[in-house]
């Protein structure tokens, strides 16, 4: 059993629970899985739970055959790195800084040279050379997000997840976003979870697409599958249509009922 | 391909970044030296800066009234400047840091108006809360009471989940608790007990003696030492708490560490000289456009900004009439308002 494994996770706030439950089959090294779900249906608070920034009342949780539930954040660090969805930011730190931060806050005692060549990587493969002496406080939102994404994957831990990553990228750097993402999972073996609305872009680029509604898991499978399970419509409360092209293309149409 | 080409050229641009930072903080450093030196030349006395130098260099070939002027009068007072400058710029930066907040300083969250109430209640009743504190009661009281108030946050933030806006808003509240109880103290005072309040509020660096400042200098060390092994996490927090935790940092332990750090130093700065407004804002906000807010730079840039303006404030707290030394309390804000003003309109003609 490799990669991420959650079972029966249970997160409350007060009395009210937001994750009720939740447990799923290994999300494997070297994949790519979609969390979708309508808003609240606790995407962001499954992430927030596996990171460790969330306590979690009940429920273990495993990387790698190694259980981290109860690993303080700095050990937590080394197996999972969470993007949250806020990418924006007034830290006045050039592109070049905030990317460094973060690998030497992710490999403390690694040697400043391999750090910095790390460093010079990741912003050259997400397409941030050219920008690593701006502040990022003076860059545009979709900067930012690309930004936080590199923070993401420089000295990437086994498992990535993301919340929204895409969601102020314009057409071709939401590609290229999902492009780096997939090449972090085949490349480099990593496990690769993803919060979506865009069930279209899930469905063309998640290997795996996990449904979820208040608070939990109610669909799980290939995108296809899970696509053409009524009960996702059901949690979005739209008519969804699922088709296949001739080229065997996933398509999907909502509709208000 | 250009894949492989560009690293390299990315690394030696960004060393090059680094070390234009590097010669940022020396050039500053060496501004800072150099006010300090100034300092040791004003005052009453006109003695010309050379005579000043020749005293600090070869004490023994010059006459003793010199000598006494320079070693035991202009020198401690000097030193002492520096070295509460370069502890207000440094808690003022991490204050603004922790509660990602460029307005903060090293008194926002009561530390000043707790100071006050401790002084005041050495003043008004005479009783000393550490005993054997001799003629530094007054300072010993501000102190305990300074760190008391931190320590009240602290604990409110422990119990409340330690976010910036808890506490930001148990700071202001305190800080009007605390100004309510000075301002009782001071209904209650005599005449000249209300004079002695008013002017140990105001700030004095003549109060400098070799003990303090080596006790002082000690503590910024200690301080700015644990700083210094916090600086990858406490550059993650301008991220936010989410994104810092993400990269193994605690935001909420980090903040309370940090919180008590900054209020050793802001503490020990206001028994020693009372309430400097204004080096704890304007310092790390020089600091900040010129490096940024990686700390690497940031942190010690912040501390010798404000080394350096608290020196130019006690300069012109000598200069500004001839004969007469002006709390620096009072000098520091019209030093630092046109200091402020200009970095705030190069700021904006830089943002376009």
């Amino acid at each position: 059993m490799t990669g991420l494994h959650f079972q029966d996770l249970v997160v409350a706030y007060g009395t009210r629970s937001v994750l009720r439950g939740v447990g799923a089959a290994p999300l494997l090294p070297g994949t790519v899985t979609a969390l979708v779900g309508p808003n609240a249906a606790g995407k962001s608070t499954l992430m927030r739970a596996i990171a460790g920034i969330l306590p979690i009342a009940r429920g273990t949780i495993a990387v790698d055959c190694t259980r981290i539930e109860a690993l303080r954040l700095r050990e937590r660090a080394r197996w999972v790195r969470y993007v949250p969805q806020t990418y924006a930011t007034n830290a006045r730190l050039s592109v070049y800084d905030a990317v460094h931060v973060a690998a030497h806050a992710a490999a403390p005692d690694e040697a400043p040279h391999r750090i910095r060549h790390a460093v010079a990587q990741t912003l050259a493969r997400a397409g941030l050379a050219d920008l690593s002496e701006r502040l990022v406080c003076d860059l545009s939102g979709g900067q930012q997000q690309l930004v936080a994404l590199a923070q993401g994957l420089v000295r990437a831990a086994p498992v990535l997840l993301l919340d929204e990553p895409t969601s102020a990228l314009d057409l071709r750097n939401q590609l290229e976003a999902l492009r780096l993402l997939r090449e972090a999972a085949t490349r480099d073996g990593i496990t690769v979870a993803v919060a979506m609305h865009d069930l279209a872009l899930a469905a063309r680029h998640a290997d795996r697409v996990i449904l979820l509604s208040q608070g939990a898991i109610v669909a799980d499978g290939s995108p296809g599958d899970v696509f053409s399970d009524p009960e996702c419509g059901a949690a979005y409360g739209v008519d969804l249509v699922a088709t296949r092209s001739a080229s065997g293309a996933l398509h999907i149409e909502a509709s208000l009922p | 391909m250009s894949l492989a080409a560009q690293p390299p050229l990315a690394e030696t641009r960004i060393a090059a970044a680094e070390r234009r930072r590097g010669r940022i903080l020396i050039g500053a450093a060496a501004v800072a030296i150099l006010l300090v030196l100034v300092d040791l030349g004003t005052g009453p006395g006109d003695i010309p800066l050379g005579d000043v130098l020749r005293a600090l260099a070869n004490p023994d070939t010059v006459d003793v009234r010199l000598g006494v002027i320079v070693w035991d009068i202009r020198l401690p007072v000097a030193l002492q400047a520096a070295l509460l400058g370069a502890m207000l710029g440094l808690a003022g930066a991490q204050m603004q840091t922790i509660l990602d907040n460029p307005l903060a300083d090293p008194f926002t969250l009561g530390v000043s108006s707790a100071a006050g109430v401790g002084a005041s209640v050495a003043i008004v009743t005479g009783l000393s809360l550490v005993p054997g504190m001799g003629p530094f009661f007054v300072s010993a009281n501000a102190f305990v009471f300074a760190f008391g108030a931190a320590l009240l946050v602290f604990f409110f933030s422990v119990a409340r989940g330690a976010t910036s806006e808890t506490m930001i808003l148990f700071g202001i509240a305190l800080m009007f608790a605390f100004n309510a109880l000075l301002a009782m103290l001071q209904y209650r005072a005599s005449e000249t007990q209300l004079v002695q309040i008013v002017f140990w509020m105001m700030g004095s660096l003549q109060r400098a003696t070799p003990e303090r400042l080596a006790a002082g200098f000690a503590i910024l060390a200690v301080v700015g030492g644990f700083m210094w092994r916090r600086r990858w996490a406490l550059t993650a927090m301008r991220f936010g708490d989410d994104r810092a935790a993400s990269l193994g940092v605690d935001p909420r332990r980090l903040r309370l560490e940090t919180l008590l750090l900054v209020a050793v130093l802001s503490a020990t700065s206001v028994s020693y000289a009372g309430v400097i407004g204004f080096i704890g804002l304007v310092g790390p906000h020089i600091a900040r456009l010129a490096v940024g807010e990686d700390q690497r730079w940031f942190a010690p840039l912040s501390a010798i900004c404000g080394a350096a303006l608290l020196s130019a404030a006690s300069i012109a707290a000598k200069s500004i009439s001839p004969g007469v030394i002006y709390p620096i309390g009072i000098v520091t804000a019209l030093v630092g308002v046109p200091v402020f003003l200009s970095s705030v309109g190069g700021r904006r003609s830089a943002a376009r």
